[in-house]
């Protein structure tokens, strides 16, 4: 009891509670059954029982849910209640249990996707209980993740809660199973590891284009990599993500593990989803212009690596966009300027032309928008950059 | 009865006209005469002076001041002998000028328009309702510069024009052009865009640059910018528009310019006034064989290499008048005319105006900012969305359905946006305000909100957020904001009399 007390207070205790009674979805609503709750508390003297809960199975609108329970006299002096739920993944033992996340948002912990609830059961006064049981809240299986695949045991942790954020009552001994066929969330992350990990590679190898690497660019990627493991707030991931994040840049740098664009490619399709690899192009782009030039050798890779990770052209242009407004333009050279815009040398002269007037068009259109600074100053910059460029093929 | 007039304010040179007796437009002269007034201010013992001698002065100390057009609408100062104005406080003495000069030679002035560049942004519109005001003008509506421009063509044409037209506005200071659809008196404006900073002042500027890199040819030494001023450049320049070469003495030097480097030195601008054209085409959905006819406005295209350029681009010789400076505010007097209060107009007047009748669109994207779904990303992202399109007529009004997206939201930050193409980047568009709509809470996600854009015949916008359900709403007029300029009366008391 003990620890799971202290269990709870790790998880609970602290944190900003959000309400629930207002339901979201049929799937997700809550307190409904034989009258509300308010109308179920009573004074009378007879014997309620010790305060208990309960799982229920049911299902609603083709959703099967689990109703949580309550019954019983509380053992409070009187006061303001919560009643505070999570669930545990214990298929490995109390010892390895993990908590299980969910996707409705009104169920997760303020800072992450941890499932938890909070119901406030109204000031109750002593002597004062539930004659029958009463519907609390409802847990969604199907939006449910445990930390990994296959037939998981979930342990239910309830606890009260009173005014003054002390636990009067716990519960640990109430359980169901979880039929789950997705990834679990812990195996997802190791993806997501080696997603980052890949990343590192990738950027290195970019940085790697031009034979050196500069001072400038390994701060990037140190800064990229440092931004990536401080969204954890724990020190042992943040410990065990650097030195895995470290571990994979230096592999990169050592020029006897030869690491191709090719193969990191291939591995990233693998391991990366969609938006991880776009992520990975923007911070090579920041690699890129991270000694104030892009040199054509350089244009030419992400030009490639797009390519390679099957990323959607219009995508890579909005984002390329994006950091030519914060690079400083006057670094580029008329010569440069249709490899920066992704303009084909085999492209006809009448399609360079035209590519040339929708991008004069484009910056343009934005210098109306932005402000004076070095922005704006950019943007002109390409507009000039543009014209001058399309002198050849008048 | 007073009278109307129409005030093209310039980025080098302004200029007013009213609509005579019989209703026909006219250009009102300032106090020296001239036809157009340099819109330039020298401050002098105290005094504020407008025109030519501000001009010829103009770069020389810190006590002349020009081009502030360009900057109307930004929230800059600028600096004229020891004080500081906002680029609508000059504006207004500029405009105060002109109107004084009017009212001795017309007499009492009732009503007034003023003309922008069509690509002004909502702030810049803002700052010069601002100006006109602060001049002590009655401006109740604002024009768009070419569409100024093709009512007065049309108008001109009487009866006989009808089809598809475009404006070509190369002025001091911006490019604008215009596709238009005109019928007798009837002009409909189809698609408009503008360069911001695309002018002669440009072409004066590599005047200047020639003449710095010829002086050091000759001399060896740096060309101080007080031996070869801006008004020195454009004198040349003017020059240049007529003859093969100059031959231009400084500091007892001669130096000689060549219309055939200077061409060359301007044919990246001129480009970017090609390309605006086509693009234009485009967005107007028309090619250049549907174009019936180019109407010519600004001084600058006067330049032989431009003149050159809109015969080439539009595959036809331009129509143009002797007054290209002039055609903006004889426009502006007729819209003056057809828009104002019809009494102050006699019987002619109101018949000879009662045929026009104009049509404009929207020259910008207006939006908001909402969460979107990115398929290429799979994830959720911030975005702008438009509400009412670039191209749309006006007045026009529009409604779009947004929702919250969390349960018990009780509050949404909202967004008015501004943009020329329907930009999704909010990097890339003006934020012209922001608020919140607090909503009543204990609500489930996806509730229904309205976002109602209204944009009215004289380009002030009105929005609307209501929240559907409890029908709560915030309502936000877009106008005539008093930002940061002086008050009348400091202006009045530098003016001269
Ligand atoms: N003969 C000429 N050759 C070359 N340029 C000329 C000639 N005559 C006038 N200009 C130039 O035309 C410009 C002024 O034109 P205009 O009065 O139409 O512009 P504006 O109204 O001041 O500017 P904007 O419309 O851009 O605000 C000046 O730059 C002036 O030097
Ligand atoms: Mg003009």
């Amino acid at each position: 009891m003990e620890t799971i007390l202290l269990l709870l207070f790790i998880f609970f205790g602290g944190a900003i509670f959000r309400m629930f009674f207002a339901g979201l979805g049929a799937a997700g609503r809550t307190i409904v059954g034989d009258g509300s709750l308010s109308e179920n508390w009573n004074r009378s003297m007879g014997n309620f029982g010790p305060f208990t809960v309960r799982l229920i199975d049911k299902t609603v609108e083709n959703i099967d849910l689990k109703m949580l329970e309550i019954k019983g006299m509380i053992p409070t002096s009187g006061g303001s209640l919560d009643l505070r739920v999570m669930l545990r993944d214990i298929t490995d033992g109390q010892e390895n249990s993990s908590p299980v996340i969910t996707l409705i948002e009104h169920q997760q912990l303020p800072d992450n996707k941890t499932f938890f609830m909070n119901v406030n059961l109204g000031v109750i006064e002593h002597g004062m209980g539930i004659h029958k049981w009463v519907e609390m809240l409802r847990i969604v299986p199907m939006f449910l993740i445990p930390p990994h695949t296959g037939k998981r045991r979930i342990q239910l942790v309830s606890a009260i809660y009173d005014h003054n954020n002390e636990a009067i009552w716990g519960n640990t001994d109430t359980y169901f199973e979880l039929d789950f066929s997705g990834t679990g969330y812990l195996e997802q992350s190791e993806n997501d590891k080696k997603a980052r990990s890949l990343t590192i590679q990738l950027s290195v190898a970019v940085a790697l284009a031009d034979g050196q690497l500069d001072t400038s660019e390994i701060d990037i990627i140190n800064k990229w990599i440092l931004k990536t493991i401080n969204v954890f707030d724990d020190e042992e991931t943040k410990a065990e993500l650097g030195e895995l994040y470290q571990k994979s840049y230096d592999n990169a740098v050592n020029p006897d593990n030869n690491i191709t664009l090719s193969f990191v490619t291939k591995e990233m399709n693998e391991y990366a989803d969609d938006n991880i690899k776009y992520q990975a192009l923007s911070l090579c782009y920041d690699v890129m212009t991270a000694d104030g030039e892009i040199a054509t050798e350089e244009l030419n890779i992400i030009k490639n690596l797009s390519k390679a990770l099957n990323l959607d052209y219009l995508e890579v242009e909005r984002m390329r966009d994006k950091k030519m407004v914060d690079f400083d333009t006057s670094q580029i050279s008329k010569e440069s300027i249709e490899d920066i815009l992704g303009i084909d040398e085999n492209t006809s002269e009448d399609q360079k032309r035209k590519l040339l007037r929708e991008e004069f068009k484009k910056w343009n259109d934005r210098l109306t928008s932005l402000d004076e600074g070095p922005e704006r100053d950019n943007a002109q910059e390409m507009i000039n950059l543009i014209s001058e460029a399309i002198q050849k093929y008048k | 009865m007073g009278n109307v007039i129409g005030i093209d304010l310039g980025t080098t040179y302004s200029a007013m006209s009213t609509i005579d007796e019989t209703g026909r437009p006219k250009i009102v002269t300032n106090s020296e005469g001239k036809n157009i007034t340099p819109s330039c201010i020298l401050l002098t013992e105290n005094k504020l002076e407008v025109g030519e001698e501000a001009r010829r002065m103009l770069g020389l100390d810190d006590n002349t001041c020009g081009r502030f057009k360009r900057e109307m609408g930004k929230n800059i100062k600028l600096k004229l002998g020891n004080k500081e104005y906002s680029p609508a406080d000059l504006s207004a003495v500029v405009l105060k000028k002109l109107k004084q000069d009017a009212e001795k030679s017309i007499g009492e002035i009732s009503e007034a328009v003023v003309t922008i560049p069509a690509n002004f942004n909502n702030e810049a519109r803002e700052a010069t309702m601002d100006a006109a005001k602060i001049a002590g003008l009655n401006v109740q509506y604002i024009v768009n510069e070419p569409t100024a421009a093709a009512l007065y063509y049309a108008f001109e044409g009487g009866h006989e024009l009808g089809g598809i037209y475009a404006v070509y506005d190369l002025g001091g200071g911006t490019f604008d052009i215009s596709i238009i659809q005109v019928n007798g008196q009837d002009v409909d404006v189809i698609a408009t865009n503008g360069v911001q900073v695309l002018g002669g002042d440009d072409f004066d500027n590599i005047i200047i640059e020639m003449a710095k890199e010829k002086y050091k040819e000759v001399t060896g030494e740096t060309l101080a910018s007080e031996d070869f001023t801006k008004s020195n450049a454009e004198e040349e320049k003017k020059s240049l528009s007529k003859r093969e070469k100059v031959t231009v003495r400084i500091n007892r030097q001669i130096i000689e310019l060549t219309k055939k480097e200077f061409e060359e030195k301007i044919a990246y601008l001129i480009t970017q006034a090609e390309m605006l054209c086509e693009s234009t085409f485009d967005e107007a959905k028309i090619s250049v064989s549907d174009i019936k006819g180019v109407f010519l406005v600004g001084g600058s295209t006067r330049v032989p290499a431009v003149l050159q350029s809109v015969k080439d681009t539009f595959k036809q010789e331009p129509i143009s008048t002797v007054n290209v400076d002039e055609v903006v505010s004889l426009g502006a007097a007729l819209y003056a005319a057809y828009k104002g209060d019809k009494a102050n107009l006699n019987t002619v007047q109101k018949k000879a105006i009662e045929q026009i009748s104009v049509t404009e669109s929207t020259s910008k994207c207006f939006g908001t900012e909402a969460i979107v779904r990115n398929e290429a990303r799979n994830s959720d992202e911030v975005m702008n969305t438009i509400i009412i399109r670039k191209g749309e007529k006006i007045p026009c009004e529009k409604t779009s359905s947004y929702f919250t997206s969390h349960e018990g939201q009780t509050r949404i930050k909202i967004k008015i946006t501004e943009s020329v193409a329907p930009e999704e980047d909010m990097n890339f568009v003006k934020i012209i305000w922001e608020g919140e709509l607090d909503l009543p809470p204990d609500r489930p996600a996806g509730q229904e909100l309205l976002f109602t854009y209204k944009y009215d015949d004289n380009q002030i916008m009105k929005c609307k957020f209501v929240d559907k359900e409890s029908g709560k709403e915030k309502k936000v007029e877009l106008s005539m904001a008093n930002n940061n300029s002086n008050t009348a009366s400091e202006i009045e008391e530098f003016l001269v009399e």
